[in-house]
């Protein structure tokens, strides 16, 4: 990406580390905004299977999930200490293959917004702090907020309608599974879940959004008529 | 009185030995050596030569990437290069050990369980890469010779065949591969469609788009070739009253031989230079792909390991063309 850029064939791109970094360090490229300062603590990125697939190979599945949940305790265990062997595993060719410098920035705690300014910020990459990896309906009630307001779900749906797509589609029950194992088999402790006799509907240390406007998940519907732009109500794109 | 003496009685193979033998002795005796040496004198300056330039010159053009690759550091990335490869066989077989490990356990608990092996997943490494696009190259290489001989030989044989087919040629011969590839890529996925595949879908787009570019010249040749039999010959077969088959493979086959092989030579080395290109879109695991990932990868080694893979791509396609052409002195009688 930042080599199209250069080439003049984009003005610009929104994309993850570390690309940022990499225009910053080629000179080509300033990074206005991150992900951050828009909403702390917001849900980024999924991992997906088809219901066929999770139905054909429960057990792969749920060994995926228990290797992908250590590799995240792994990365914030002890206060982020292993980030530094993490960037050397990411600078390979075959992986993201950047410079070691470029990609430690971001994953070691800190920013440069352009050369020379550069500032401290900790908690740009969460992987498994503040149960990063918890599936909680309220992250899939945020996403459909949006595609209702922008469209993408074109006539409105009553609250419950996305209750019961969250439910559907965040599958706490399967993660809940793959925790219980590695805490049966003293992987991890109990203490790094969530109590899973708990609701877990609302992700708990949830950052404020850049907007000012309140996050309620449990009135979707209230949440979308509060925006000055976007579908509302019964309105149709 | 006439005396008679019987020849030698030496089999094939040993006469064989002491020719080559005789011919290695003569090629080592000083007054050849220097001359071999004078041979390869001028290749060698000119070659030092560029290399100095090249060192001099690269730290002066600068990219955002770092500065353009000097011969120091392609030698480094090389090497580097073959190290990682190195590594991943360590893996691998440590991986495979480990599942042997694992398959002996299974199987002392439970002699009747059902045990496998399975293969290593990781990357391929650079040279499982030229490897692949060895296997490609070669693999469209022969599908457009099977093509375009025949054909040619059709072509070249029947004027009228040859006035209807030749505008249809002369459309399709400058078309890039580049404009292919999506064509290719469609037709591909949609046709090739199983549970198993025995080829990847990458490999065949990428072979296919090899042989519709490389066909042309074989084509074209073999079809020159075959229209220009010495009409001696061709008079001979008359009179003979040879039929077709035999007409094609006692006289116009030898005859055209050697057009034929000018037309696979450069057959091949455009197949070579296509073949990246169509590596690079279709995403095949071989060479192309690997200067695009380098490219996108953007580290401050991506330009001289490209630089390394131009290198190799260069080499290999210089050897490809000498294969040929030790091909073509064995087969064509006039060379």
């Amino acid at each position: 990406m930042p080599a199209t850029m250069e080439a003049g064939t984009i003005q610009g791109y929104c994309v993850g580390e570390p690309w940022n970094q990499q225009a910053v360090f080629m000179g080509i490229g300033v990074p206005v905004i991150t992900d951050y300062e828009i909403w702390p603590n917001n849900p980024e990125k999924v991992f997906g299977v088809t219901r066929q697939w999770a139905e054909d190979y429960p057990n792969t599945h749920l060994r995926l999930l228990r290797a992908m949940i250590r590799a995240a305790h792994w990365l914030d265990e002890n206060n982020n200490a292993n980030r530094d062997e993490a960037v050397d595993i990411l600078a390979r060719p075959n992986y993201v293959g950047a410079d070691q410098a470029v990609i430690a920035n971001s994953m070691t705690g800190t920013f440069e917004y352009e050369k020379g300014d550069i500032r401290e910020v900790p908690d740009f990459n969460v992987f498994f702090r503040y149960h990063a990896t918890y599936p909680y309906p309220s992250d899939a009630i945020w996403y459909l907020t949006q595609m209702r307001r922008w469209g993408q779900i074109p006539e409105a749906k009553p609250d419950d309608w996305y209750m019961e797509t969250a439910a559907r589609v965040y599958r706490a029950d399967i993660y809940e599974q793959a925790a219980r194992s590695l805490i049966a088999d003293g992987t991890l402790k109990a203490s790094d879940f969530p109590d899973f006799d708990a609701e877990n509907f609302q992700r708990p240390q949830q950052g404020e959004l850049i907007d000012g406007i309140a996050f309620t998940p449990r009135t979707p519907n209230a949440y979308i008529d509060s925006f000055d732009i976007g579908l509302k109500g019964t309105q149709t794109p | 009185m006439t005396t008679i003496t019987s020849a030698k009685n030496t089999s094939q193979p040993t006469r064989w030995l002491g020719q080559r033998l005789r011919s290695l002795g003569e090629s080592l005796t000083p007054g050849q050596l220097a001359a071999t040496g004078r041979q390869m004198l001028l290749p060698l300056i000119g070659i030092l030569v560029f290399v100095g330039f090249w060192h001099l010159a690269a730290p002066q053009v600068d990219t955002s990437l770092g500065s353009f690759p000097g011969p120091a550091q392609v030698w480094e990335q090389s090497g580097q290069l073959w190290q990682e490869h190195v590594n991943q066989r360590e893996r691998a077989d440590k991986f495979i050990a480990m599942q042997e490990e694992r398959n002996a356990r299974i199987l002392a608990d439970n002699p009747e369980a059902e045990v496998r092996i399975r293969n290593y997943p990781g990357a391929p490494t650079f040279p499982d890469q030229i490897l692949t696009s060895l296997v490609t190259v070669l693999a469209g290489f022969i599908v457009a010779t099977a093509i375009a001989v025949p054909l040619g030989i059709v072509v070249g044989l029947n004027r009228h065949f040859q006035a209807a087919v030749n505008p249809l040629i002369q459309v399709f011969k400058p078309v890039s591969p580049l404009a292919w590839l999506p064509l290719v890529t469609m037709v591909v996925s949609a046709t090739y469609v199983s549970d198993d595949p025995m080829f990847e879908k990458s490999f065949l787009t990428s072979m296919i788009t090899v042989t519709l570019c490389s066909l042309w010249p074989t084509l074209i040749n073999t079809s020159v070739g075959v229209a220009a039999v010495n009409p001696d010959l061709l008079n001979v077969s008359r009179v003979l009253r040879l039929s077709f088959w035999t007409h094609v493979r006692k006289v116009v086959l030898p005859s055209s031989v050697p057009m034929i092989f000018t037309g696979l030579r450069v057959s091949l080395g455009i197949a070579w230079m296509v073949l990246i290109a169509a590596e690079m879109l279709a995403q095949s695991p071989g060479l192309g792909k690997f200067v695009w990932d380098e490219f996108q990868n953007g580290s401050s080694q991506s330009l001289s390991r490209i630089m390394v893979a131009v290198l190799a791509i260069g080499f290999i396609g210089f050897v490809l063309d000498r294969v040929m052409l030790l091909i073509q002195r064995k087969v064509a009688w006039n060379e």
